[in-house]
């Protein structure tokens, strides 16, 4: 009976971009509503850039511009001024049939669930679901797993008219999720769900940035997804006012991606290894390695210099993003300097067996340490 | 209530115009299907509403006005010699080719054959033309007479069944159901035109009663004195008569009784979805009234005046739509369809049976509007 | 995964139906919509059957008769007008080469008056004669009886006429322009817009009866032409319009029906009646199309948003909403289409008309019907076309 089969616009190729690089890039980015005279910005000079795998949560009072901006990184409007990329992609340069693929790729959670009444819950997230590109098979089996992982197993055949507004909404969220995108906007997903409920979207979301490394941009004033988030974007009057990334693993990872030294590493790799690292302060004249010790940790200068004196002549001194230690633990032998702390010092510290574990994990980043290791030697 | 409704109406104009739009079409459904149904036998009374008669003498194998049968001119001579009697004339009908139409066509001619001296025609162009009329072999045509006759320019001698007739002017009557064409002649040019018709042979027999007479009374009287093989017919009488001959003896009555029939409920249908639509859409603020302490009756009482409110709003439009519809119907087809105030009457009563229905169909919903419902 | 290879089967595997789903999902509703789309099929199917009742009781007759070319009077408007010819006039039409028989058919629709055998009433009627030994119509049981007119004063009578006739079988006997005749057996052919029953006798006997025992014999209305095997009609009818008089007219059989038609259409007022019908059945179910459409984009307005949204384009939205109108108009026009057949027999018995449904008009309703629902959905869509992906946030 009538078969209604989407046409496909054809996947559009990313511009060549390592794993690492941001799924959203906002940059200049001015907004306005209205004509002529009755012509009003609402955005000001936007920036903000999203690597993969951070839950940001969006806060700010309303008419503050959150919603205006989701809709922009979403794709469901057109850009203005400034430049959005989008996994890769430039927004602001593509034709509004190329817009429609895009947003394909992004999943979608609004407050109001939407969801076709006369529809099923299987076939809600069927109607998503069949956007992709998957065999028929493979795609009904990610389908029925999403809505049992969402502990809706039991109510695949339900109408939404028999379903309670948390397992509407969780449908709504199977829906977005099914495609597996790599960016998920979220509009108050959480403003129609009690305690529970929420606890359980919040967790899949939050487990879709870790095991899918998709950005989730989330827009809320639920503290108990804050709680949850790893970045806090606050915006005002159209403005980002304040930009907080809340974990160590993640600010390390911040801190890391640009650095020579890991810009091979895949994104999953490179939240490992950064969450293996402890963050330690030495103060200024503070011995931090000492020649002939045996080697068990790799720093990372993330704040202040340090000296690296041998045979009591100080033969270097390293700085912010520099990193050291690297060579006793590569080679097997004995320290072969001294690193002094010549200012209050922030590092970031991986141990003797992560070190190891990176390594061999990713040969790409062996061969970048041996060439930064045959470099200084 | 009045404000309240109003208020809902007005509220979403785009959906209220709908309703408004399909309350005049089942209007007007409603106005073409009656007008369609009585169009025919108003097209048989023609000839009547024509005529300046109050008592119809005829033969008592009448039919109808096409198909009267004849009676002998002696029974209208006594009628008229009656002292309630006025007027008494003498109507010939007789069918002839016409050897003039066009593309060498020969089509029939209804010809009529009056005393040219009589007043029994109401149109005054026919009085006016009496002196036409009466000079020999000549006829006065009906303009409503169909193009397939040709030209029917004044002064045209056209051979009429055998004999040469000359176009002395025009009358505008309507043809009816009398044929495709209709002529005037008088008593003297009818019976050369029709040699073996006798003036015996009388078809209608209109009579004109004194000024102050009673009709039904006189009627008794004027049967006893025409006799056997005759009958009289009060206007209302033959009215009734006309009306029942063709709805029941013909197919007309079935044929548009069904399409009335139908687009009656067609219209049901279509007022009912647009008075559910607007509860429905509604509900929400219904339920909050019913929360806040109104009760059903004046939800009702709302409901009710809604329905009221779009009959109103639709009915007056389809009227003035179906006046100009009438008009185009009346010249493409020739069927008298007409506006009358009893058509007016009808589709307005039917048009708020409908909206009563659907009201009290779509308050079976409201009642059950919970007031729970608004949390 | 357990519930994966149970739940929800093969079906899962298709495409989801959305219009489908959308159309059936409330019974009641559907019900309401088609209820309201059928009346107006209804309506529309009606007016067409009567229109095509119309022409076809007037073309009945002329379909009847057992001939290949026809000679009737040029003057003639429409067939069912006396305009009569001598028979003798066919002599010359038998001695041309290809023609096997021309036959002589008399006819007369002004001046035959029927007396009911049970209450003695008179009416108008018509009259159809020919000479028993070389017929004329392909009616099977006018061919059958047609023995029985051999002698005088019989007639067959229409027992499709109508009731008020009293042309019973039973009657025994009855009176022509008052000649007493002999009722012998009996045919359907049923009234037309003209005359309200027939009456079938010899040549003879109509002479008999048209003019008395005394009269010239009547003259016929049309030859009734049948080519021999092989002969080709256009030459042969060529060649009768050389032999034949001027004042005579030589036609094939769709000839005769497409004149017959063209007199019809032109003249009468059937034509326009049930064409304003028609289109007002159509107005009116397209508003009703309307409003189902018009609601339902409403209130799925952000669904269909949503479904922007995510990545559907406008074209699919507008695919889903218009195969919604067209299943609705279908789930309309069925339920009327099947009604229609009911009434076309009941209203026909009654009516004594030719109300059968036709290809034709089955497939110019349904046209119609999914003309009316997909235009007016085309005018409701438009709110889905403009609906903001960016609103449904």
């Amino acid at each position: 009976m009538c078969a209604m089969v989407a046409e496909r616009p054809a996947p559009i190729p990313a511009e060549a971009a390592p794993a690492s690089a941001p799924v959203v890039s906002v940059d200049g980015l001015n907004h306005y509503y209205g004509e002529g005279v009755a012509r009003n910005q609402v955005l000001f000079d936007n920036r903000i850039e999203i690597p993969p795998g951070q839950l940001v949560v969006m806060t700010g009072p309303s008419g503050a511009g959150k919603t205006t901006l989701l809709t922009l990184v979403g794709a469901l409007r057109s850009v203005h001024e400034g430049r959005i990329a989008v996994l890769g992609r430039d927004l602001g340069r593509l034709p509004p049939h190329d817009l429609v693929a895009v947003r394909r790729e992004i999943g979608f959670i609004f407050q109001m669930h939407n969801l076709f009444e006369a529809l099923t819950a299987y076939e809600n997230v069927k109607m998503a679901e069949q956007l992709g590109h998957e065999p028929p098979e493979t795609g009904r089996r990610h389908c029925l797993e999403l809505l049992e992982r969402l502990g809706l197993g039991h109510r695949i055949d339900y109408k939404p008219r028999l379903l309670s507004g948390g397992e509407r909404q969780r449908v709504a969220i199977a829906r977005a999720l099914v495609n597996h995108p790599r960016l998920v906007l979220a509009d108050e997903p959480t403003a129609a769900l009690d305690k529970d409920a929420t606890r359980v979207v919040i967790e899949l979301l939050k487990e879709t940035t870790v095991a899918q490394q998709a950005a989730v941009i989330m827009v809320t004033h639920d503290y108990r997804i804050i709680e949850c988030a790893d970045r806090l974007v606050h915006m005002v009057d159209g403005r980002i006012v304040s930009d907080v990334v809340l974990h160590d693993a993640l600010r390390i990872c911040e801190f890391l991606r640009p650095i020579d030294l890991f810009r091979a590493l895949t994104p999953n790799q490179l939240t490992h290894v950064a969450e293996k690292m402890t963050k330690r302060h030495f103060s200024s004249g503070e011995t931090i390695i000492r020649e002939g010790e045996a080697a068990t940790e790799f720093f990372l200068i993330s704040d202040g210099e340090v000296e690296v004196v041998r045979a009591e002549n100080e033969v270097a001194r390293l700085g912010r993003g520099d990193f050291f230690g690297e060579v006793a633990l590569l080679s097997g032998e004995l320290r072969n300097a001294t690193i002094i702390a010549a200012e209050p010092l922030e590092t970031f510290v991986l141990g003797k067996d992560d070190f190891q574990a990176a390594i061999e994990a990713s040969p790409s980043f062996r061969d970048q340490l041996y060439r930064v290791y045959f470099q200084r030697h | 209530m009045v404000s309240l409704a109003w208020r809902i109406l007005t509220h979403r104009k785009g959906r209220t115009l709908l309703a408004l739009v399909g309350m005049f079409m089942a209007i007007l459904l409603v106005f073409i299907q009656l007008g369609l149904f009585y169009a025919v036998p108003q097209g048989g009374m023609l000839l009547y509403d024509n005529l300046r008669f109050d008592l119809l003498l005829v033969s008592d194998q009448y039919e109808y006005q096409a198909q009267p049968g004849a009676f002998p001119l002696g029974r209208l001579d006594r009628v008229r010699a009656s002292p309630e009697v006025a007027a008494a004339t003498a109507l010939y009908f007789g069918v002839a080719k016409w050897k003039g139409g066009a593309g060498g066509a020969w089509p029939d001619l209804f010809v009529i054959g009056v005393d040219p001296k009589s007043r029994v025609f109401l149109p005054r162009s026919i009085e006016r033309q009496r002196a036409a009329l009466e000079r020999p072999d000549t006829i006065l045509v009906d303009s409503a007479s169909r193009s397939i006759f040709g030209p029917l320019d004044t002064g045209r001698v056209v051979d009429l069944g055998d004999r040469a007739v000359t176009i002395g002017g025009h009358y505008r009557l309507g043809t009816g159901f009398m044929g495709l064409g209709v002529a005037l002649a008088s008593t003297a040019s009818f019976g050369r035109l029709f040699p073996g018709r006798g003036p015996g042979q009388v078809n209608l027999g209109p009579i004109e009663l004194k000024p102050g007479i009673d009709p039904a009374a006189a009627a008794a009287t004027l049967r006893r004195l025409a006799g056997p093989g005759t009958q009289i017919f009060t206007r209302a009488a033959l009215a009734d008569h006309e009306e029942t001959y063709w709805t029941t003896r013909t197919s007309v009555g079935l044929i548009f009784g069904s399409g009335l029939l139908i687009s009656i409920v067609v219209g049901i249908m279509v007022v009912y979805q647009i008075v559910s639509t607007q509860v429905n859409r509604q509900m929400p603020q219904f339920a909050t009234l019913k929360a806040i302490g109104y009760g059903d009756g004046a939800l009702a009482a709302t409901v009710a005046t809604m329905s009221l409110l779009i009959v109103a709003a639709g009915f007056v439009p389809a009227l003035g739509a179906a006046a100009w519809l009438y008009r185009l119907i009346q010249q493409r087809t020739m069927l008298p369809v007409t506006m009358t105030l009893g058509h007016v009457a009808a589709v307005l009563g039917a048009a708020l049976g409908m909206a009563a229905v659907s009201a009290l169909l779509a308050l079976g919903g409201l009642r059950r509007a919970d007031p729970a419902d608004v949390f | 995964m357990s519930i994966a290879t149970s739940l929800p089967g093969r079906a899962a595997l298709h495409p989801v139906p959305l219009a489908w789903r959308n159309l059936t999902a409330n019974k009641r509703r559907l019900l309401r919509s088609s209820g309201g789309i059928g009346f107006a099929v209804l309506l529309m199917l009606m007016q067409l059957g009567f229109e095509r009742a119309f022409f076809d009781s007037s073309l009945m007759v002329i379909r009847g008769l057992d001939g290949d070319l026809f000679v009737q009077s040029a003057h003639k408007y429409q067939f069912a007008t006396q305009d009569p010819f001598p028979a003798a006039e066919l002599d010359a039409a038998r001695q041309i080469p290809g023609v096997a028989s021309a036959r002589p058919f008399y006819a007369d629709w002004f001046d035959m008056f029927w007396k009911n055998p049970a209450d003695g009433k008179i009416f108008l009627i018509r009259a159809f004669a020919f000479d028993p030994d070389q017929p004329v119509f392909s009616f099977a049981q006018i061919n059958a009886e047609r023995g029985r007119l051999k002698s005088p004063d019989t007639v067959l009578v229409d027992r499709r006429g109508r009731p008020f006739l009293g042309m019973d079988r039973t009657a025994g006997q009855s009176q022509l322009n008052g000649v007493t005749v002999k009722i012998v057996g009996n045919f359907a052919l049923g009234p037309d817009f003209m005359s309200d029953g027939t009456v079938v006798m010899s040549a003879r006997t109509f002479a008999d009866v048209l003019h008395g025992a005394a009269g010239n014999p009547p003259g016929i209305e049309a030859g009734v032409i049948k080519l021999a095997p092989g002969a080709d009609p256009a030459r042969v009818q060529a060649a009768l319009k050389k032999t034949l008089p001027v004042g005579l007219s030589v036609m094939t059989k769709d000839q005769l029906i497409a004149f017959e038609r063209k007199f019809q259409a032109e003249v009468s007022s059937a034509g326009p009646i049930f064409a304003i019908g028609t289109v007002v059945g159509f107005v009116v179910g397209m508003l009703i199309s309307y409003q189902i459409t018009y609601t339902d984009v409403a209130d799925q307005l952000p669904q269909y948003a949503t479904l922007k949204a995510i990545g559907y384009p406008t074209l699919f939205l507008l695919r889903v909403v218009l195969e919604q109108a067209a299943l609705n108009g279908l789930a309309g026009w069925v339920p009327a289409w099947l009604a229609s057949i009911l009434l076309f027999r009941v209203i026909g018995e009654l009516a004594l008309l030719p109300m059968r449904m036709s290809l034709g008009i089955t497939l110019l309703s349904l046209g119609l019907t999914l003309g009316m629902c997909l235009i007016s959905a085309a005018i409701a869509v438009r709110r889905v076309v403009a609906a903001d992906p960016a609103e449904v946030f």
